[in-house]
């Protein structure tokens, strides 16, 4: 894993004083408040509808346990004992104190962490696919890009006053988790007909108020010229991108606007002006960062008979089928930690429940944790022969629920219950999905469903590329909540369309069920998976059911 | 339980509105009060019967307190002197997720 050097802990340390020393002046009124928020923005902290939030940056998913640990302290000391993985693959603590965070920020780097640029208009936390490293199918591990986007982009005084935020995503195979269609820029790795390693660059794509699929704006950018192409990417968005009005001023209405070609041809222009005179690409940082990602030795662990030992137990077998997937090795499996148990919060974890799962990847897993967008923890290497033990220790904190996938695991914004920009509440929608459904036991039978909840038009919850989305809004000062379908987030990447009119906080539950009980009597067989129908048969049927049966 | 019903009427009109603001360093939502302090609880403020009056007050008073709260705004409430939004209802108590926020303490 990616250990800071004595560059990147003096750099953090220097902006834990810069933020103590910056917040003291707002305490003693020195500063106004539109004087500082800017600054404390630019460090993670928001005020929400309660208290302060701070929001720290997991770089590409990927937690140690020792980090881990850090997170749970600061859940205890400072926060209310729990914190809040998000689709960003950060955390965010909700209940926050002004005079406590430069303590929270001094722990934090003590564990080398920050929560520098996880707000602001800037170059956001890269993320990448949650099962890198571990994944069959990859080219490359992707965190090896992300971490040098990572180095790239944080201060850069030129990225530090973008139009708007930018989000980068990066994966290594063609299995998109990273939901890399949907970013500002998203990076595929890529083996081109000669074999050599480069990337495919996605632009322009984004959800929120207008969601848009993003472009391809180079099939093959070789890996030298990463860094030259994407800085020319920003320049153009620096010059050209809308400073007018917020709601357009993201990359993706730049491409809208002009057209891919135009942009594209603007910033190759930039890049083959730049490329002769741009800092190569030091190989010996690149070396460096591929071995502090280079993958644990997976020959100690032999051959396992995992399936023997599932025949053994029922909910064990149920929940290694659920919960767990291919790894490169056969010997290996990864391994989903649902944070969704039924009726919970989506994407919350106790204190104790995150040590439980560090020191659960210290002893059995290689010492390595993700979140995914889908705000679940992943163990990427763990050993078959370790499951059970796991699975018995994950039970006892609650932490086996075995619904990766399912129509339980929904991705839920915190919506209005924190949010200050909310429209509605997602969590309680998403808590009475979830146990609705289980009541009903029907969660194996309609298999893999994603539903993904926004508790406002600005789609953190992903909405538009949930299999069914749930977009809250606000009419007439009641919660009404819009439904979409077939939105797909992977490399087959689709937006949901609307039904038509939104339902009721009482509604809505009401209306999902619906949704599924037609597509649970409708299917051809149990192989046609919700998305598949939707494919096939459109939206009229669902249309007629939910407003004119 | 954390409440979880909201009461919010549709289309409903304030009939009286308040101030209210984050405290600058908890962050907790506060009310202006009668005597010109804030306070925690919506039963101690301040009612007004006009929202530009109310609007006059607010930056006047943001102005005065500007070290200690962040970004006072009026709020609309009903007969009872409770806030017509969901957004203002929840701020007056917690969340509906947890037992945390104002209803941990009341
Ligand atoms: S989608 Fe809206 S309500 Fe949800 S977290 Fe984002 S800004 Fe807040």
């Amino acid at each position: 894993m990616y250990q800071y050097h004595d560059f990147d802990k003096d750099f953090v340390k220097d902006r834990v004083s810069e933020f103590r020393a910056i917040t003291q002046r707002r305490i003693d009124g020195v500063l106004t408040e539109e004087e500082y928020k800017p600054f404390r923005l630019q460090n993670g902290l928001y005020l929400q509808l309660h208290a302060y939030m701070l929001r720290i940056a997991i770089p590409y998913g990927t937690l140690s346990s020792r980090q881990m640990h850090k997170l749970a302290d600061i859940a205890e000391r400072w926060d209310k004992g729990y914190g809040h993985f998000t689709t960003r693959q950060n955390i965010q603590f909700n209940w926050m104190k002004l005079q406590d965070v430069g303590d929270v920020l001094e722990a934090l780097a003590q564990a080398d962490m920050h929560a520098i640029q996880t707000s602001g208009n800037c170059i956001r936390n890269v993320t990448a696919d949650h099962f890198a490293g571990a994944a069959k199918d990859e080219v490359e591990d992707p965190r090896i890009t992300a971490e040098l986007l990572r180095q790239w982009s944080t201060g850069h005084p030129e990225f530090a006053f973008l139009p708007r935020k930018f989000k980068i995503a990066v994966t290594g195979c063609r299995d998109d988790r990273a939901v890399t269609a949907f970013h500002d820029i998203g990076i595929q790795i890529i083996r081109n007909q000669a074999g050599e390693i480069g990337y495919r660059i996605l632009i322009g794509g984004g959800l929120g108020r207008t969601p848009l699929i993003g472009q391809v704006l180079s099939d093959f950018v070789p890996k030298a010229d990463l860094l030259c192409y994407l800085e020319s990417v920003m320049h153009i968005y620096n010059r050209y991108g809308r400073r007018d009005n917020k709601y357009k001023a993201r990359i993706k209405i730049l491409v809208q606007e002009n057209g891919l070609d135009e942009t594209k041809a603007q910033i190759e222009a930039h890049f083959h002006a730049i490329k002769q005179t741009h800092p190569p690409l030091s190989q010996a940082l690149v070396q460096k960062i591929t071995s502090d990602f280079a993958p644990p030795d997976f020959t100690k662990i032999g051959a396992f008979d995992l399936e023997a030992e599932c025949a053994l137990s029922p909910s064990f077998a149920r929940w290694v089928a659920q919960s767990t997937d291919k790894h490169r090795d056969d010997n290996h499996v990864i391994l989903t930690i649902s944070l969704k148990k039924h009726g919970a919060t989506p994407g919350d974890a106790t204190a104790s429940q995150m040590r439980i799962m560090a020191d659960i990847a210290k002893r059995y897993a290689y010492d390595e944790l993700r979140v995914s967008h889908e705000q679940n923890i992943i163990l990427p290497h763990v050993p078959k022969p370790h499951l059970l033990t796991i699975y018995n220790l994950l039970k006892k904190a609650e932490l086996a629920t075995a619904n990766t996938g399912l129509v339980s695991d929904i991705i839920a914004c915190p919506g209005l219950d924190y949010c200050g920009l909310a429209t509605a509440r997602s969590i309680p929608i998403a808590q009475q999905i979830a146990t609705h459904f289980d009541t009903l036991k029907s969660e194996y039978d309609i298999g893999p469903l994603k539903i993904k909840i926004s508790g406002c038009i600005n789609a953190c919850g992903h909405h538009h590329v949930g299999h069914i989305g749930i977009l809250g809004l606000d009419r007439a000062g009641v919660e009404n909540y819009q439904i979409t379908l077939g939105g797909d987030g992977t490399q087959d990447a689709a937006i949901g369309q609307r039904t038509g009119p939104g339902f009721s906080f009482d509604e809505i539950v009401g209306a999902i069920d619906k949704i599924i009980a037609h597509y649970l009597a409708k299917r051809t067989s149990r192989d046609e998976t919700f998305l598949d129908y939707y494919k096939r048969v459109g939206m009229t049927p669902f249309k007629d059911l939910l407003y004119h049966d | 339980m954390p409440q979880n019903k909201l009461k919010a009427i549709k289309g409903q009109k304030p009939t009286r509105f308040a101030i209210t603001s984050n405290d600058l360093l908890t962050g907790d939502v506060v009310y202006l009060s009668v005597n010109g302090t804030w306070v925690l609880d919506i039963a101690g403020a301040k009612h007004f019967a006009s929202e530009s009056v109310a609007e006059g007050v607010t930056q006047h008073s943001h102005a005065a307190c500007a070290d200690k709260i962040v970004g006072a705004y009026v709020i609309g409430l009903d007969e009872a002197g409770q806030p017509i939004s969901n957004r203002e209802t929840l701020r007056t108590k917690g969340p509906s997720n947890y037992f945390h926020g104002k209803q941990q303490i009341t």
